[in-house]
């Protein structure tokens, strides 16, 4: 029993840490920007020390170590704004990708866990089935929303979410990222990921078909329920945009910096 | 005609008198006096990313410091410098150059000019070369050194100083760095009595597409030093 249960419980976070490989947009972008951060603060930290060698030309003045914090210092704070963004961004397409088409939703309403739950009282406590079986259902659900790390309050509106994130930045953070994409764009051309990025940072700013629409079922379901799928026409619209086939949209990105491009090495 | 060659002379002379052509530049720290100097730091800096830009000007940072002289002992002046409630004892000869920082072992000390030893004329230039060993590589720095003019009669000699370092660059990282200076080395007394410099530093760094480089950040970083003897006492 236990054996089955490790496995299961591998099975599940294997799952949910693949579906985060499959649907990965925004790594390559984050390791190009942190690359080209690293190779910065290499050389800066190297330029400084050998500044500091020729800081004080007199023998007779102690040595006094200065704090030096630079404009640079703002820049990379600007640059954790924007990786909390992209953190975001990246949860907020992986969940539509896993969940916006719906069938999660009904797949948990077909199941009734709650009828199966208590099923054994209707031979000789039938009354009981109606009181408990709702508050298993509610039970069921909060454990399941739990599991699949989803947040009712967080994650109902999409859009919305997309939104809180992207007025962290102000106009002028959001032009310089806008710069950093059509440069990584320039960089790798063929990469459509930076694309449907760019997509979801325009959407943040107009009112418009809210994405993952099957997930709203999800997080609070109604009764009623089809066994048709949600399409999410909005996600749809997006990938069109970037581009992007029905391969790209779910595997693996080709065009990001190769092992061969040695991103590593600074020097 | 006599007399206009003989008021003529005396005219040399008494111009000749206020300036001299060379100089002997070196410390005479007197044993028994405190020498307080007041020492101010400033920093600017500025990053331009994709026309985006960003500076950061620092509040100047004020350091005081004293110079006690104990004794004059192997051709080398013992001082004890106080700062900060802490005192460092160093060993420095009479052209600046440094003998011994016995209190400082283990810490790593800038590179320092020194002066001649010899007469210096003015207009004339010197450099001093050494080398700094960082993450195992070695990296040769340069000081010149130009003796601008000295003042007969006020004993103060101006000195211009500049640095040369060669940061590593590369295609991709593109650097300047610059350090000019000025020092008012009083004569009759053997000390510094002013001193300004001012370093300036930028690094390009690029990215680059098949056959294009286009320009990502600019770091630009100006240190502004300043350096003036506030106090010169008994102790």
């Amino acid at each position: 029993m236990k054996k089955h249960m490790l496995v299961v419980i591998f099975t599940f976070f294997a799952s949910v840490s693949y579906s985060q490989v499959m649907f990965d947009i925004t790594t390559p972008f984050k390791l190009w920007l942190l690359n080209n951060e690293a190779r910065v603060f290499s050389s800066l930290n190297l330029d400084q020390k050998l500044i500091w060698e020729m800081s004080l030309p007199f023998s007779f003045i102690p040595t006094i170590r200065t704090e030096n914090t630079g404009a640079e210092e703002e820049l990379w704070n600007t640059h954790r704004k924007y990786y909390r963004l992209l953190d975001d961004i990246q949860s907020i397409y992986t969940m539509t990708k896993r969940f916006g088409n719906g069938r999660l939703s009904v797949l948990t309403k077909q199941a009734r866990p709650e009828i199966w739950s208590v099923s054994m009282f209707n031979f000789f406590m039938p009354l009981i089935q109606n009181s408990t079986s709702a508050r298993y259902r509610e039970n069921w659900h909060l454990t399941m929303l739990k599991a699949l790390r989803l947040d009712a309050e967080r994650d109902y509106n999409l859009n919305q979410r997309l939104h809180n994130s992207t007025s962290k930045l102000s106009s002028e953070e959001y032009r310089l990222l806008n710069s950093y994409f059509s440069n990584f764009s320039a960089l790798y051309p063929g990469n459509t990921k930076i694309k449907l990025l760019q997509a979801f940072l325009e959407r943040s700013n107009r009112n418009s078909t809210p994405i993952g629409a099957g997930i709203q079922d999800l997080l609070k379901p109604t009764q009623t329920f089809t066994t048709d799928d949600v399409e999410d026409n909005a996600l749809a619209e997006l990938e069109k945009i970037a581009g992007m086939g029905e391969s790209e949209a779910t595997g693996t990105f080709e065009d990001t910096p190769q092992p061969e491009d040695d991103m590593f090495n600074i020097w | 005609m006599k007399l206009l060659f003989r008021s003529l002379l005396l005219c040399f002379f008494i111009s000749a008198s206020s300036i001299i052509y060379c100089a002997e530049i070196k410390y005479s720290f007197k044993p028994g006096i405190t020498y307080t100097y007041k020492y101010t730091f400033e920093s600017s800096s500025s990053v331009t990313s994709l026309g985006n830009v960003k500076t950061n000007v620092q509040k100047p940072i004020y350091n005081t410091f004293t110079i006690k002289t104990i004794a004059f002992q192997d051709n080398a002046f013992v001082l004890d410098i106080e700062h900060n409630k802490s005192t460092y004892r160093r060993y420095i000869k009479p052209n600046g150059e440094i003998k011994g920082a016995v209190s400082e072992t283990g810490t790593e000390l800038p590179v320092f000019l020194y002066f001649p030893d010899t007469d210096w004329k003015i207009g004339e230039s010197h450099q001093i070369t050494k080398s700094v060993k960082i993450k195992n590589t070695d990296f040769t720095t340069v000081w010149n050194i130009l003796l601008r003019s000295v003042n007969n009669d006020t004993g103060l000699a101006e000195i211009a100083f500049t640095a040369t370092l060669p940061l590593p660059q590369d295609q991709l990282r593109r650097k300047t760095f610059s350090l000019n200076g000025t020092v008012i080395f009083n004569v009759f007394e053997g000390v510094v009595y002013r001193a300004d410099w001012v370093s300036k530093y930028s690094l390009d760094f690029y990215n680059k597409e098949i056959a294009v480089i286009r320009n990502m950040w600019k770091f630009e970083n100006e240190l502004r030093h300043s350096l003036i003897m506030e106090n010169l006492e008994e102790y």
